[in-house]
C-alpha cells in the first residue's frame, strides 16, 4: 500500500519536473547583444536608430508606421512634407528611386548618367550621401528635394515634398538638416 | 525458471535474422523516401523513432526500437555457455565490438547534439543555433543592463499544448506550428485578438523544402493571463526582424522564435576567412577561418580548416561553408558535441582484434580444409 | 610460375614507369579545369567535346595536330568540319541543312548563332534543370564555338606560368601577354620565344627547328619552381592517353574468354593455362593503368565513380587470379574475363565525356580515412561481386550436374570464403566512411542514402552467413542469396547518386537508370529462375 503510494508521488514528482525541465532562465548582459537584434529591437520599439538636429518651426507628424519620422515644413506660401525612411540593403538602387520621385511629378525618367550629372554630392555626419533636385516646370505645386544616404546595412530617404518656390526657399535649411543627421546608436 | 524461458527468448539468434531484415526493410524504404521528404524528415520518421505509422493506421517499428531489440539480443547471446570455447574466442572478441558499436551508435542518439555559429569577418559569437530544434523566448527588456531570457524548448511548443509559467502567471496556447511558412498580407485588418504582426499578415503553410534548413518554421499562440490588454494571439517565424513587444506586470517583453541556442562556455571572434579557388575554375578548394578562442578574457589564435577542426571542451567545430555578403564575409562552422564519439573507433579496434584472434585459432584447420582440386 | 619468369615480368612492369621519353609539343603545361595538364589531354578533350571522338581517324589527325592546325591556320579550321550535331532540331534552329554524317564546320554554325543570340540568352538565364534537351545542346553548341575561337587566337590556352609560383594562382595565355601589355620575367620569355619558334618552324614544317625549339622549352620548363608541375609525370600522362592501357586490358580479358571457351573443346591444359596467361597480362596492364593514373593526379585510386569502376573491375580480376590458382579448372578465368569485359564497358561509358582526371572538390580532399574507406569499400564491392558470379555458377553447375557433389562443394567453399572476405572489406569500409565522416563533419552516421546502401550490403551478408553457420539456410539458398546480393551492390554503387539527395548525388542520369533496371530484373529473372529449377532438380535426384 504504502509503496503504492510513494509510487504515484514519485509519478507526480516526475510528470510536474518533467514539465519544468523545459523551461530555461537566463540573462544576458546588453553589452553582449549583437547590432542586428539591437536594431531590429529599437525599430520595434519605435527608438530611432537616427538624430538630427532640426529647424524648430518643422512640426513633428507621428503615426506612420512605414517612416522613421515625419514633419510639416512650413514656408511663406505653404507647406512642405519631409519624410525620412531607411530600407535594408540597396532598396532597388539610386535610378529606381529617383525615376520613382520623377514618375510622382510628371518627369520623364532620366538615365544614370543623367542622374549622376544633376545630383550633388555632399558629407554629413553619418557620411557622404547625394542629393537630387527635382523640379517639373509644368508643375510647379509639386516639387521634390530629395537626399540618399548608403549606409552599411540600410539605405537612408530623406524626401521633401514641396512647391517649387518652396523649396528654392528651404533648401538650405534641408542640406542644414540632413548634414545633422547621425546615428543614435 | 521464469528468468530462464526469457533469456531463452530474448537470446534467439531468430530475433536477430528478424530485426536484421526488418531494418534493412526500414532502411530501403527510408532511403527512398528521401527522395521526396528529405534527408531530415525521413530520419525523423524511420529512423530516429521507436515506432511509426504507415498509410494513417498501421504502426511499425522504428529504427531505435529495432536496434535496441538488436542490441538486447546480441548482449543476451554472449552468455551462452557454449559460446566460450577456446576455438570461438575470436568470434566473441568480434561480437563484443560490433554490441560496443551499436551502444555507442545509442549514446550519440541520445546525448548528442549539432548547430551552427555564423561568425561575421571582425564579429565574436559565444553561442550555437541547432540545425533543426526550435525554442520560443520570451525576454524581458525592462532590465537595467541585461536581456532576461525566459526559454521554452521545443518540447513544449507542439499543437494544443499549453505552457503555464506560474513565475509570470502567464498561459501559453500553442494554436498552430507550422513547418514552412507563406507570410501573406491580410485583406483586412485582424481582429482585435490578434496582436502585433498578426495583425496585418498571416502566417501560413507552404510545401516543405527536402533540405530542412531551408524551411522557415512559425508558431502561432495565444496569450493569457496579462492584466492589461496584451493577451491575444500572436504569430512569430524564423528570422523576424519586426519583434513584437508587450506589457506584463509592469515589464515590457518582446517574444522570438528562433533555432534552439546554447551558450558556450567561451566564445569566437573570426580574425579573417579565406577560400581557395581551384584556379581558373568557381569550384572551392580550400576554405579555412583563422579566429580568437576567447577563454576568460584570454585569445589564443587558431586555424579552422577543412579535415582541420578544433576540438575544445567537448565541442568539435569543423568549417563547414561560409556566407558572402555585400560587406564582407562571414564563416559558418558546424559545431558537435557527441558523447559516445569514442565508440567507433573502440569498437573498431575490438572488433579488428577479434577477426585477427579468430583467423590465428583457425588457420591450421583452414589451410586443412583447401577447396579440393580438380584435375584435369 | 617459376621465380625466373615473375623476374622478367617484374622489370617489365617497373621499365616504363622509369623510361624517359623524348619531351614532345603534346607534353608542354597547360593548365585548365584547375590542373595543370599535358596540351595532349587538353587538345583531346576539346576535340571530344566538339567532335564526339578524341582524334580524327578520317584524316589521320591526332588531337594535338588538330590543335596546333587551328592556331596555325584558323582559317582551314574554322572551315573542317569538327562539330558533332546529332539532334535535327539544333540543326534547324541554326539555319543548316542536315548532313548524314552529322558534321559541320565552324563557318557554317556561326552565322546560325549569330543569329540565335536572343533565344541564347533566355536559355543561358534557366538554371540548368529547367532546360529542355534542345536547349542544353543548343547552349553547350554555342559554348563550343565561343571555345573553339579562343582556341584559334590562343586566348584560352593558359601556357604561361605566373612568375609567383604559387599553384593556386592562374596561369596566363599568351593572347593576354599581347593585349594586357604584360612584361613576361625571365623564364616566361624564354617559354613564349620557344613556343614563338616552334610554330614557326611547323609552319614551315622544319623538322629538326621544331625539335630544337622543344628542346629550349623543356630546359625553360625545367627552370619553373619544382611544386607546379612534373615534366615526366606530364609525359606519363601523354602517353597514357596515347596508349590507352584499358582498351588493351580488355582485349586481353576478351582473347581469354575465347582461349577458355577453346579449351573446352580441346586442348584443354595449353590452352587454359594460355588463357590464364591472357587474363594475366590483362590485369597488368589494367593496374599499370590505374597506378599511373595515381601518379599523375597524386592522389588515391578512387576518387571519383569513374575509377570506382576500374579499381572494382581490378579487384574482381585479382580474385579471379588467386580463384584460378587454386582451382586450376577455368572457374577463375571465366570469373574474371567475364567481370573484366563488362566493367571495362561501363567505364567507357563513365569515360567518354571528358577529362577523367578531374580536380575535386573542398570536402573529398585528400584524407587518410577517406583513402582507406572507399579502397576498402571498393574491394568490399569486387569481392562481394565475386561471391555473387560464383553463386550464379553454383545455381548453374546444380542444374547441369547435380549429383557431381565434390565439385559443387568445392564451388560452395569457394563462395563461402569469398562472401566471408567481401563482409570483411565491406563491414570496414563502411565503419571508415563513418570515422571518416566524424573526423570531417563530426557525423558518424547520417542515415545518407550512399551510407545506407553500405550499411543493405554488410546487412545482407552479415544474415546470410548467419543463417548458413545455424542451418536456417542450405547451400542452394545461400547460392541464391549471394547472386542476389549483387542487386545490393549494383543499387549501393550506381542506384544512390539517381536518387539525388545528400552529399553524394551527381544528378539524375536517364541511362544509368535505364541500364540499371535492366540489370535489376535480369538478375532477378536469372537468380530465381536457376534456384527453383535447381531445387525441382535436387529434389528428382533425391526421389530416384
Amino acid at each position: 500500500m504504502i509503496i503504492k503510494q510513494i509510487g504515484i508521488l514519485l509519478l507526480f514528482f516526475f510528470i510536474a519536473c518533467n514539465k519544468e525541465k523545459h523551461i530555461r532562465v537566463y540573462k544576458i548582459p546588453k553589452a553582449n547583444i549583437e547590432k542586428k537584434e539591437e536594431i531590429s529591437l529599437n525599430k520595434s520599439l519605435n527608438k530611432p536608430n537616427f538624430k538630427w538636429d532640426k529647424p524648430s518651426s518643422w512640426v513633428d507628424v507621428p503615426g506612420h508606421k512605414m517612416r522613421i519620422a515625419s514633419f510639416r515644413v512650413p514656408h511663406q506660401n505653404g507647406e512642405g512634407d519631409l519624410s525620412i525612411t531607411s530600407f535594408g540593403g540597396a532598396s532597388g538602387g539610386t535610378q529606381a528611386n529617383v525615376n520613382r520621385w520623377e514618375k510622382q511629378i510628371g518627369l520623364n525618367a532620366s538615365s544614370m548618367t543623367d542622374i549622376n550629372k544633376f545630383s550633388k554630392s555632399n558629407i554629413g555626419k553619418l557620411g557622404q550621401y547625394k542629393i537630387f533636385k527635382l523640379i517639373n516646370s509644368n508643375q510647379k505645386e509639386t516639387a521634390i528635394i530629395a537626399s540618399i544616404f548608403q549606409l552599411k546595412e540600410t539605405t537612408l530617404f530623406i524626401k521633401l515634398s514641396i512647391s517649387s518656390d518652396g523649396l528654392e526657399e528651404m533648401e538650405d535649411q534641408f542640406i542644414k538638416f540632413c548634414n545633422s543627421i547621425d546615428s543614435s546608436l | 525458471m521464469i528468468l530462464h524461458n526469457i533469456y531463452k527468448i530474448i537470446s534467439n539468434p531468430k530475433i536477430f535474422v528478424y530485426t536484421v531484415l526488418w531494418l534493412m526493410v526500414l532502411v530501403f524504404f527510408g532511403t527512398i523516401a528521401q527522395k521526396d521528404i528529405g534527408l531530415y524528415a525521413s530520419q525523423m520518421k524511420y529512423f530516429s523513432t521507436y515506432y511509426f505509422i504507415l498509410f494513417d493506421y498501421i504502426p511499425l517499428p522504428g529504427g531505435r526500437l529495432t536496434l535496441i531489440i538488436m542490441t538486447v539480443n546480441l548482449a543476451s547471446s554472449l552468455f551462452k555457455k557454449n559460446l566460450w570455447k577456446m576455438k570461438k574466442v575470436g568470434v566473441i572478441i568480434l561480437h563484443i565490438g560490433g554490441l560496443l558499436l551499436l551502444v555507442g551508435g545509442g549514446v550519440t542518439a541520445q546525448f548528442s547534439s549539432e548547430g551552427n555559429m555564423v561568425i561575421n569577418e571582425g564579429g565574436n559569437v559565444d553561442f550555437v543555433d541547432d540545425y533543426h530544434r526550435m525554442e520560443l523566448c520570451l525576454v524581458n527588456i525592462s532590465l537595467e543592463d541585461s536581456l532576461e531570457y525566459i526559454v521554452f524548448d521545443d518540447e513544449l511548443l507542439s499543437e494544443g499544448q499549453i505552457i503555464n509559467y506560474e513565475r509570470l502567471g502567464v498561459k501559453i496556447e500553442i494554436i498552430s506550428r507550422i513547418e514552412n511558412t507563406r507570410i501573406q498580407n491580410r485583406v483586412t485588418l485582424g481582429d482585435s485578438i490578434y496582436k502585433g504582426f498578426l495583425k496585418e499578415f498571416v502566417l501560413l503553410p507552404k510545401e516543405p523544402d527536402k533540405e530542412n534548413t531551408q524551411n522557415r518554421p512559425s508558431i502561432i499562440f495565444r496569450v493569457r493571463g496579462s492584466d492589461n490588454n496584451s493577451d491575444g494571439i500572436y504569430g512569430l517565424f524564423l528570422g523576424q526582424r519586426d519583434l513584437d513587444i508587450f506589457d506584463f506586470k509592469e515589464n515590457q517583453y518582446f517574444t522570438e522564435f528562433r533555432r534552439e541556442r546554447s551558450y558556450l562556455p567561451f566564445s569566437i571572434e573570426l580574425l579573417d576567412f579565406k577560400k581557395v579557388l581551384h584556379p581558373g575554375t568557381n569550384v572551392a578548394k580550400s576554405f579555412s577561418s583563422e579566429i580568437n578562442l576567447i577563454e576568460s578574457k584570454v585569445p589564443r589564435r587558431v586555424l579552422i580548416q577543412m579535415n582541420e577542426p578544433l576540438r575544445h571542451q567537448g565541442y568539435t567545430f569543423f568549417q563547414a561553408s561560409f556566407i558572402e555578403e555585400l560587406d564582407g564575409e562571414a564563416t559558418v562552422l558546424a559545431v558537435v558535441k557527441n558523447y559516445g564519439r569514442l565508440f567507433p573507433y573502440i569498437s573498431s579496434i575490438i572488433m579488428s582484434i577479434g577477426l585477427l584472434v579468430h583467423l590465428m585459432v583457425n588457420l591450421p584447420k583452414m589451410i586443412k580444409k583447401k577447396p579440393i582440386q580438380i584435375s584435369e | 610460375m617459376n621465380k625466373n619468369i615473375k623476374l622478367i615480368f617484374i622489370t617489365i612492369f617497373l621499365l616504363p614507369l622509369s623510361y624517359v621519353s623524348s619531351f614532345t609539343i603534346g607534353d608542354i603545361p597547360i593548365q585548365d579545369e584547375g590542373r595543370i595538364k599535358p596540351l595532349d589531354t587538353y587538345a583531346r578533350n576539346h576535340l571530344l567535346a566538339f567532335y564526339g571522338k578524341r582524334s580524327i581517324s578520317k584524316i589521320n589527325l591526332s588531337a594535338t595536330d588538330w590543335l596546333l592546325n587551328l592556331v596555325l591556320d584558323p582559317e582551314a579550321g574554322k572551315n573542317l568540319k569538327i562539330f558533332n550535331i546529332r539532334n535535327p532540331e539544333v540543326v534547324s534552329s541554326i539555319f543548316l541543312d542536315w548532313s548524314t554524317d552529322h558534321k559541320y564546320s565552324f563557318n557554317q554554325i556561326l552565322p546560325g548563332l549569330r543569329n540565335q543570340a536572343a533565344l541564347l540568352s533566355i536559355i543561358d538565364e534557366k538554371p540548368n534543370n529547367q532546360r529542355t534537351t534542345f536547349e542544353k545542346q543548343l547552349i553547350e553548341l554555342s559554348s563550343n564555338a565561343m571555345r573553339f575561337e579562343e582556341i584559334s587566337y590562343l586566348k584560352s590556352l593558359r601556357l604561361i606560368p605566373p612568375n609567383i609560383g604559387s599553384e593556386d594562382e592562374e596561369w596566363i595565355s599568351p593572347l593576354e601577354f599581347i593585349l594586357n601589355g604584360l612584361n613576361p620575367d625571365n623564364y616566361q620569355n624564354k617559354i613564349l620565344n620557344s613556343l614563338q619558334q616552334y610554330l614557326a618552324a611547323r609552319m614551315e614544317n622544319d623538322e629538326s627547328a621544331m625539335t630544337s625549339s622543344l628542346v629550349v622549352y623543356e630546359s625553360a620548363l625545367k627552370n619553373i619552381p619544382k611544386n607546379l608541375f612534373n615534366i615526366d609525370t606530364l609525359k606519363k600522362e601523354t602517353w597514357l592517353n596515347q596508349v590507352n592501357l584499358f582498351y588493351i586490358s580488355l582485349g586481353f580479358y576478351l582473347f581469354a574468354f575465347l582461349m577458355l571457351g577453346f579449351s573446352w573443346m580441346s586442348n584443354p591444359n595449353t590452352l587454359r593455362k594460355l588463357s590464364f596467361l591472357s587474363l594475366f597480362i590483362g590485369f597488368f596492364a589494367h593496374g599499370y593503368g590505374i597506378i599511373l593514373r595515381m601518379i599523375i593526379m597524386s592522389r588515391p585510386p578512387v576518387s571519383t565513380l569513374y575509377e570506382s569502376v576500374l579499381f572494382v573491375s581490378f579487384i574482381v580480376i585479382l580474385f579471379a587470379l588467386i580463384l584460378e590458382y587454386f582451382r586450376k579448372d577455368g572457374l577463375g578465368i571465366f570469373v574474371g574475363a567475364v567481370g573484366g569485359t563488362i566493367f571495362h564497358f561501363i567505364g567507357f561509358n563513365y569515360a567518354s565525356d571528358g577529362d577523367t582526371l578531374n580536380m575535386l572538390v573542398a570536402v573529398l580532399n585528400s584524407n587518410f580515412w577517406l583513402a582507406t574507406h572507399v579502397t576498402t569499400i571498393t574491394m568490399g564491392y569486387g569481392a562481394s561481386l565475386v561471391a555473387g558470379f560464383i553463386g550464379h555458377l553454383y545455381l548453374v553447375q546444380s542444374i547441369r550436374e547435380p549429383s557431381n557433389t565434390a565439385y559443387l562443394k568445392s564451388v560452395y567453399n569457394n563462395m563461402f570464403g569469398v562472401t566471408l572476405v567481401a563482409l570483411f572489406f565491406t563491414l570496414f569500409g563502411t565503419i571508415l566512411g563513418g570515422i571518416w565522416a566524424d573526423q570531417s563533419w563530426g557525423r558518424f552516421w547520417g542515415w545518407d542514402p550512399k551510407e545506407n546502401g553500405a550499411l543493405l550490403i554488410v546487412l545482407w551478408q552479415l544474415m546470410m552467413i548467419h543463417m548458413r553457420l545455424s542451418g536456417l539456410a542450405k547451400a542452394q539458398d545461400f547460392a541464391l542469396g549471394m547472386s542476389l546480393n549483387n542487386i545490393i551492390v549494383a543499387m549501393a554503387w550506381f542506384g544512390v547518386n539517381l536518387l539525388q539527395v545528400g552529399l553524394h548525388s551527381y544528378g539524375f542520369d536517364d541511362g544509368v537508370a535505364k541500364n540499371l533496371f535492366i540489370f535489376i530484373g535480369a538478375e532477378l529473372l536469372f537468380s530465381f529462375g536457376m534456384y527453383y529449377w535447381s531445387k525441382k532438380k535436387s529434389k528428382r535426384s533425391i526421389s530416384i
